[in-house]
């Protein structure tokens, strides 16, 4: 089940107005629907505009997943980093491999109602 | 007030297709009694640790169901979730209550079914244990999660898939004498190597198994141990437990364990030590990957040294530093809401000159107990009584 917080997230990639988190205490970056800092505590943490464009930063190729992802192995999912300073997971899309430093392009995929997935593309 | 181990047993880890979870448990705890020498009506609580009970079983409020089945009903009971350190978290949560002088005796364990699940399904329920949003929904898995950590950790460090097999190696020949271990047949570095790719660079032969078993020990405090004129062999010297952000993108290193690092600072502060005086080790190996980042987090290692270490035979039952002498997650199994207990059960038995894979002169023994890629983590030190 994906929460209604996450559901306007991934609709803001979809519109090419992506957002993360920024503290206005203490500068630290996060995910909504954060508002308490991991850094300082402060409840400061507010939406920010975040960049499409990141760097791998890992990745690996999952052949043994959970029934959601039945039948759709083998897939790669990624961590990449933002100018920013966020990472995100994702999964990988437009290659088979990709390499750590490579730089991609933040998307989401439409699966079923409300149902949405976080992917990058190969820049 | 000091926290002694009267007793501590675990059931064989593997298949229990025939048995359940309060079944399986109750042969543990009975183990576990009768080795501390008290009695079943001596326990005043019962603390269970169990992560996926109430998504594979429908039952929840397992302490109350354990605390029932052990014969102990009336007792004060509760089941301890931290995922794969639940029970690590449970022995830490009773020993702090026996120090407090809440209670004199405490049943502590944890249990899991998991075999008969099926494999999909339990990977779904250990997802769980993941940041749902943002890790689970993109199809990443458990194995994909130490898949990210191990990829970074080689590229970092520039370590080897031969040096993460040595760790399997290890510990496969260690489980071939626990009569406990699910796993109790040899392999070697090229079969690890060659092994189906899970989440690269781990392959099937990097992952611990899918296993039912469970553990239990027998807390009780030194004084009342003294009132009762009996002499347990093992006290609990120090503890720590500490925390890290749920999900892995959420963290400035991936192969890095922060979690464990501050709660084995905790236990080695409380326990008076350095990292050079343990003698034996049970870390949490759930992946080849987890066994370097643990030795490195307690400070065994250098960050980027540990994954040397099984291939120079130095965490080898006769080497310098050995660790997992059990079989570690890797060949003894992990049945999840029981290993933080299995750990203990193992090291007592090292500081009791009893183990199969004995090392001369143990005295002072820690384990490491981590929950999904490190957002908890127990560190517990263990010492011979002289």
């Amino acid at each position: 089940m994906t929460a209604p917080w996450h559901v306007e997230f991934l609709k803001a990639i979809d519109v090419g107005e992506p957002i993360y988190r920024r503290c206005g205490a203490c500068d630290a970056v996060g995910w909504p629907p954060r508002r308490s800092c991991p850094e300082c505590g402060e409840p400061e943490m507010v939406d920010a505009p975040l960049s499409t464009r990141a760097s791998v930063v890992s990745h690996t190729e999952i052949t043994a997943t959970i029934p959601k992802f039945s039948g759709e192995t083998p897939y790669t999912v990624l961590i990449a980093e933002f100018e920013e300073g966020v990472r995100l997971t994702g999964q990988l899309r437009g290659e088979e491999t990709i390499d750590r430093g490579d730089d991609v392009e933040l998307g989401v995929e439409r699966r079923d109602e409300d149902d949405w997935i976080v992917t990058f593309t190969p820049a | 007030m000091t926290v002694a181990i009267a007793g501590a047993a675990s059931t064989k880890f593997g298949k229990h297709p025939d048995s359940s979870a309060r079944q399986l448990f109750r042969d543990a705890a009975e183990d576990a009694i009768d080795r501390s020498s008290l009695a079943v009506g001596d326990v005043e609580a019962v603390y269970v640790g169990n992560f996926m009970g109430a998504l594979t079983d429908d039952q929840g409020h397992m302490g109350a169901l354990m605390a029932d089945y052990v014969g102990v009903p009336e007792a004060m009971s509760t089941t301890v979730e931290s995922a794969c350190a639940s029970a690590g978290a449970a022995v830490r949560q009773a020993t702090q209550a026996i120090e407090a002088g809440v209670h004199d005796v405490a049943l502590v364990g944890g249990v899991e079914i998991m075999f008969s699940t099926g494999i999909e399904k339990i990977t779904d329920a250990l997802a769980n244990a993941a940041d749902n949003e943002y890790e689970n929904e993109v199809g990443l898995t458990f194995p994909g999660i130490y898949g990210l950590m191990a990829s970074d950790y080689m590229t970092e460090f520039g370590a080897t898939s031969e040096q993460l097999a040595a760790i399997t190696v290890k510990n496969r020949e260690n489980g071939v004498s626990n009569p406990i271990s699910q796993f109790q047949e040899e392999v070697t570095v090229e079969e690890v190597l060659e092994a189906r790719p899970i989440a690269p660079p781990l392959g099937m032969m990097d992952c611990c198994p899918i296993t039912d078993g469970a553990s239990a020990v027998v807390l009780v405090s030194e004084t009342h141990a003294q009132e009762r004129d009996r002499s347990p062999a093992v006290r609990i010297a120090g503890s720590g437990h500490a925390g890290d952000t749920i999900a892995l993108q959420d963290r400035a290193e991936l192969a890095r364990t922060t979690a464990a690092e501050r709660a084995a600072e905790q236990a080695y502060e409380a326990a008076g030590i350095t990292p050079d005086d343990v003698d034996v080790s049970e870390v949490h190996d759930c992946f080849t990957i987890a066994e370097v980042l643990a030795v490195e987090s307690l400070g065994f290692y250098e960050r980027g040294e540990g994954a040397s270490a099984a291939a120079n035979g130095e965490t080898a039952v006769d080497g310098r530093r050995p660790v997992n002498t059990s079989g570690g997650l890797i060949a003894k199994g992990h049945p999840v809401g029981a290993t933080g207990a299995a750990q203990i059960v193992e090291i007592v038995k090292q500081l009791e000159g009893r183990h199969p894979n004995q090392v001369d002169d143990a005295e002072i023994g820690l384990t490491h107990n981590v929950g999904g890629s490190g957002a908890s983590a127990v560190v517990h030190v263990l010492e011979a009584i002289a």
